[in-house]
C-alpha cells in the first residue's frame, strides 16, 4: 500500500482550451475501410499546435485570476509534443503570455504524465516560497500512427491553473508509484506516437495495477469526483470499476476531446473545480501513475466556462484531419521565403510579434507597429518611443479573404487590418475562414502558428470574431 | 524653361513572350521610336531606363545591342511608376537645357504568378502577410463601403476597359467580356475576381523626348508631368494599410501628382480630352478618378453606367484597354500609356481614336507608393 504525501498549495484560477476541429471516429475506421468506431476526438486545424492551445488556457486562466502576467513567477508546461523538439519552447510562450522577463520556466515532458508533473513541479516552488504564484500548462496536441489505435483516441487540448498558497481550492494528498514497462512511445526521428506492445498485457500488468494502487491509497468517500485516465476509450471505465463505486468526472471531457494526453488529468477535473467538495485527479504515462486530491471549498475562478470553452468545434474529415496534422503533405515546391526564421530579423522582431508590442510616439502619441521597422515615427518622425503592449480587441477596418495562396500558406486564408481598442492600426491573419468577417466587426487576437518556415513554427497573432463569452483576451492588457 | 515635345515613341506589344528578352524587346521598341523621330546615333545626349525586375544595367544592355552607348545611361525604379520616374528625368533635362534630346524607355519582363517583391519587409513575406493581390482587395473593400460601389460596377469597369483592348492591336487580351462572365471567373481574392486584376507580363516602351524647336512639326507636346510618394502613415502596414486608401486627413499620393501636374500644365480636369490611368485592379481605376478629380467620390457607380468614361463617352478613360487589356509589364507600363496618349492626340489612333483629342493625362501608381500623372497637349 502506497503512503501519500502532502502537497499543500491551492488553485487560484482554471482555463481550458479546445482545438477548432472535431473527427468523428467512424471517420477514421472508414479510411481504413473498417465499419463502426463510436465517438469523436480533437483535432489542431493548420493554425493550431500544443503551444497555441497553452497560450490560450493560460489567457483563460490569467484572466480568470484578475492577476497581471508580470505577477507570475514562472511557468511549468507539460506537453508530449512541444513545438520544438529542442528549442525555445518556455520563452515563446512566456512572451507570448508577456509574462515578467526573469520569471521562472520549466517544460516537463516525455510521457502524458508530463501534466502531472508540472504541476507537482510548480507546487513545490509555491510551498518552497520561491513564487508567489505559479501558472501550471498542461497541453497536447497527439500525431497519432497511421493505422494504429492511437487515431481513433487521441485527441487535443489545454489546461491552464494557477497556484499560489491560499485559494478556492487546495491540492492535499499525492501518490506516485512506477514499473519499468514500455508503454505508449515514439522513438527518436519518429514523428508519431505508436501503441503499446502488447495491449491486453498493458492493462493488465501495467496500467490498471498502477493506477489502482495509487488510487486506493487516498483517502475518498462515496462523494468524491474523479477524473481517470482513460487512453483508449475503455480503459477509463474498467478503471472506476476496479476502484469501486466511483463518480467520475472525466467522461464529459474525455468524450469531446478524446485522450488529451498531458492535459487529461487536470482537464478532466477542471469543470468539477465549480463545485465544493473532494476531487482526485489521477494521470499516468510513461509507467507511472499519480493520483492527487484536491479540495474545492469554494468555486473556482473559471470553472463556469470550462464546458462552453470545451464544446463545439467544427466536425472535419479523415483526410482533412491528416492535412492538419501534417501527415497528408501535396507534392510540389513550397515557395521559401525571403529570410529563415534564424535570421537576424527574426532575433530583433520575434519578441514583438509574439507579445504584440507596439512602439508609442513620446512626442504624438501615435502607436508604430511593428516597432522594430519603426524607427521613426510615422505620425510627426519623432524618434523616442515607449514600447507597449498592444490590446487584443479591435475592430476591422477592412479586410480579404485570400482564395489562392502560395504554399507553405493554405487559402482561404483571411487578411485584415485592424483598428486596436487603443487606437493603433496592424495587419493580421484571420483565424476561421472568413465567412464571419465584415468591416466593423469587433474580432479578438489569438496566437496562432502562421507557418512552419524551413520546419520551424512562426507563431503571430490571428483575429477571430469576437464572442461575448470569450474572456481570454480581456484584462489584463499588460 | 525650354518646352519638350515627344518627337517619336514605339512599342513592344505587352504580352508573353517566350524566351524573348527583355532586352530584345527594349531595342524593338527603341528603334521605332528613333525611326518616328529621324534621331540617330550620336544625336542624342542620355538615357533613362525605367525596369522593376530587369536586373544589373537593363539599359546598357538595351543600348548595347543597337551601338548606342556612349552617353548617360541611367535605370530607373520607382515600381509601376517607374515609366513616369524616367519621362519626368529626362524631361527635366531637356527643360533646364542641359540636353536637347533623350531616350526614354520602360522594358520587364515579369515572372508569372502572383507578383513577389523585395518591397514587403521579409517579416510580412513569412508570416503570410505580403500576398500581393490581397492589398488591392483590402482596398477594394474599403472603396465599396466608402463610395457604393458594388461587384457590379468593378465588372462593369473591366467590361469597359476590355471593351477598348478589342480595338488595340498591342493589347494581350483583345475579346469583349460581359458582366456576368467576369463575375464567373475564379474569386481571387473578395470582391476581386480574376478577370478584374491586370496580368503581370513583359513588353517595352519607348520615347524619344526632344526640345519642342528641335522636333518633328506637328510632335505632341509635354505640359507637365509629376512623381509624389505617399505621405508618412498613407502606405501599407502603417497607419494606413495602402496608400490611396480613404483616410481623409492623408492626401493620397495620385492627388498630389495631379494637382502638381495641373498646377504646372496651368489647366484642371475639365481641360482633358482623354485619360490612361492605373487599373492594376478595377477598383484602382475607380478610386482613382476621384483622386484625379475626373468625379466626385461617389459617382463612380453613375458615370459606368451612363458610359461617360467608355470611348464615345465625355471624357474616355483608357482608351487602349488599360492594363486590365494589355497586362501590366512593371516598368513599360507607364510608357505603354504615353504611346497611347501620343497616338491619339496625333489623332491616329485608328479604330478607336478620341474624336478631336487635344489634351490627355497619364496616370501611375504603385508600390512605394509612387503616383505619376504626366499631361500631354497635341
Amino acid at each position: 500500500m502506497s503512503t501519500p504525501r502532502e502537497c499543500h498549495s491551492a488553485v487560484l484560477s482554471i482555463g481550458v482550451a479546445a482545438p477548432t476541429l472535431r473527427l468523428h471516429v467512424a471517420q477514421v475506421a472508414a479510411g481504413w475501410g473498417r465499419a463502426g468506431g463510436r465517438g469523436q476526438v480533437a483535432v489542431c486545424g493548420p493554425s493550431e499546435d500544443a503551444l497555441t492551445l497553452a497560450w490560450l488556457a493560460a489567457r483563460r486562466a490569467i484572466t480568470a485570476a484578475g492577476i497581471l502576467p508580470e505577477e507570475i513567477g514562472g511557468v511549468w508546461w507539460g506537453c508530449t509534443r512541444p513545438p520544438f523538439a529542442e528549442g525555445p519552447n518556455l520563452s515563446f510562450l512566456s512572451a507570448a503570455l508577456r509574462l515578467h522577463p526573469q520569471s521562472e520556466a520549466a517544460l516537463l515532458s516525455g510521457s502524458p504524465h508530463a501534466g502531472i508533473d508540472a504541476l507537482l513541479a510548480a507546487a513545490d516552488a509555491v510551498i518552497s516560497g520561491r513564487v508567489s504564484t505559479a501558472l501550471v500548462v498542461a497541453s497536447d496536441s497527439l500525431l497519432p500512427a497511421l493505422g494504429s489505435g492511437l487515431e481513433a483516441a487521441s485527441g487535443a487540448g489545454a489546461v491552464a491553473v494557477l497556484l499560489a498558497a491560499e485559494g478556492p481550492a487546495t491540492l492535499g494528498q499525492v501518490t506516485t508509484e512506477w514499473s519499468p514497462v514500455l508503454d505508449r512511445y515514439r522513438g527518436d526521428l519518429e514523428t508519431e506516437t505508436r501503441e503499446v506492445y502488447d495491449g491486453r498485457l498493458f492493462r493488465e500488468q501495467v496500467f490498471l495495477p498502477l493506477c489502482q494502487t495509487v488510487g486506493s491509497s487516498l483517502s475518498a468517500d462515496p462523494s468524491t469526483r474523479w477524473s481517470l485516465p482513460d487512453p483508449d476509450g475503455r480503459l477509463g471505465r474498467t478503471l472506476g470499476e476496479r476502484l469501486g463505486s466511483i463518480k467520475v468526472v472525466s467522461s464529459a471531457a474525455r468524450s469531446e476531446l478524446g485522450d488529451t494526453g498531458a492535459a487529461a488529468p487536470l482537464l478532466g477535473l477542471a469543470a468539477a473545480l465549480g463545485e465544493p467538495g473532494n476531487l482526485i485527479a489521477l494521470g499516468f504515462g510513461g509507467g507511472r501513475a499519480t493520483a492527487l486530491s484536491i479540495q474545492v471549498s469554494s468555486p473556482v475562478p473559471g470553472s463556469s466556462v470550462v464546458q462552453q470553452h470545451l464544446s463545439g468545434g467544427q466536425e472535419v474529415t479523415y483526410t482533412e484531419a491528416l492535412r492538419c496534422r501534417g501527415q497528408l503533405v501535396a507534392s510540389g515546391e513550397t515557395v521559401e521565403m525571403a529570410v529563415p526564421p534564424g535570421s537576424a530579423m527574426f532575433v530583433r522582431g520575434s519578441h514583438e510579434m509574439l507579445a504584440l508590442l507596439g512602439a508609442r510616439c513620446l512626442a504624438c502619441a501615435t502607436v508604430n507597429t511593428p516597432p522594430n521597422v519603426h524607427p521613426t515615427c510615422i505620425g510627426c518622425g519623432a524618434i523616442e518611443f515607449e514600447i507597449i503592449p498592444l490590446p487584443l480587441h479591435g475592430t476591422v477596418q477592412t479586410f480579404v479573404v485570400n482564395q489562392t495562396m502560395p504554399a507553405p500558406f493554405v487559402a482561404p486564408l483571411p487578411l485584415l487590418v485592424l483598428d486596436l481598442e487603443d487606437g493603433s492600426r496592424i495587419s493580421c491573419q484571420g483565424a476561421s475562414d472568413g465567412s464571419d468577417l465584415y468591416i466593423g466587426v469587433p474580432v479578438e487576437l489569438q496566437l496562432r502558428r502562421y507557418a512552419l518556415e524551413r520546419g520551424v513554427p512562426i507563431y503571430g497573432y490571428a483575429a477571430l470574431v469576437a464572442t461575448a463569452s470569450d474572456n481570454s483576451s480581456e484584462r489584463p492588457s499588460t | 524653361m525650354k518646352a519638350v515635345a515627344l518627337a517619336g515613341v514605339g512599342m513592344y506589344p505587352f504580352g508573353r513572350h517566350g524566351d524573348l528578352t527583355a532586352t530584345e524587346m527594349g531595342a524593338t521598341a527603341l528603334q521605332a521610336a528613333l525611326s518616328e523621330a529621324g534621331v540617330h546615333r550620336g544625336e542624342f545626349q542620355a538615357t533613362f531606363c525605367a525596369t522593376a525586375y530587369g536586373g544589373v544595367a537593363a539599359g546598357h544592355r538595351v543600348l548595347s545591342s543597337l551601338a548606342l552607348t556612349g552617353g548617360p545611361i541611367i535605370d530607373v525604379e520607382a515600381g509601376c511608376a517607374s515609366g513616369g520616374a524616367a519621362l519626368g528625368l529626362g524631361a527635366a533635362a531637356i527643360q533646364s537645357g542641359q540636353y536637347d534630346t533623350v531616350l526614354v524607355l520602360g522594358i520587364e519582363k515579369m515572372p508569372k504568378g502572383m507578383i513577389r517583391s523585395s518591397f514587403f519587409p521579409s517579416w510580412m513575406e513569412t508570416a503570410g502577410l505580403a500576398a500581393t493581390p490581397a492589398y488591392f482587395a483590402l482596398r477594394a473593400q474599403r472603396l465599396m463601403i466608402e463610395q457604393g460601389i458594388t461587384s457590379h460596377d468593378l465588372a462593369d469597369l473591366v467590361v469597359k476597359n476590355r471593351a477598348n483592348g478589342v480595338l488595340n492591336s498591342d493589347a494581350m487580351f483583345r475579346s469583349a467580356v460581359t458582366r456576368e462572365q467576369v463575375l464567373a471567373s475564379k474569386l481571387v481574392c473578395d470582391p476581386l475576381h480574376l478577370w478584374m486584376l491586370c496580368s503581370p507580363n513583359e513588353g517595352a516602351a519607348a520615347v524619344v523626348l526632344q526640345r519642342a524647336d528641335l522636333a518633328p512639326p506637328g510632335s505632341v507636346r509635354l505640359l507637365a508631368t509629376s512623381l509624389r510618394s505617399h505621405l508618412p502613415g498613407s502606405v501599407l502596414d502603417e497607419s494606413t494599410p495602402l496608400a490611396g486608401l480613404s483616410d481623409s486627413e492623408i492626401t493620397p499620393p495620385s492627388t498630389l501628382a495631379a494637382e502638381d501636374a495641373y498646377e504646372r500644365a496651368g489647366l484642371g480636369p475639365a481641360d482633358l480630352d482623354l485619360v490612361e490611368c492605373q487599373d492594376t485592379d478595377a477598383a484602382r481605376e475607380l478610386l482613382t478618378w476621384p483622386e484625379l478629380g475626373l468625379c466626385q467620390a461617389g459617382q463612380q457607380a453613375q458615370i459606368l453606367a451612363e458610359g461617360s468614361f467608355a470611348l464615345g463617352g465625355r471624357l474616355p478613360v483608357n482608351s487602349s484597354g488599360g492594363l486590365l487589356s494589355k497586362g501590366e509589364p512593371l516598368g513599360a507600363s507607364a510608357l505603354g500609356q504615353i504611346v497611347e496618349l501620343v497616338h491619339q492626340l496625333r489623332g491616329d489612333a485608328g479604330h478607336r481614336q478620341v474624336e478631336a483629342a487635344r489634351v490627355g493625362l497619364a496616370h501611375t501608381i504603385g508600390r512605394g507608393a509612387n503616383a505619376s500623372v504626366t499631361i500631354l497637349q497635341a
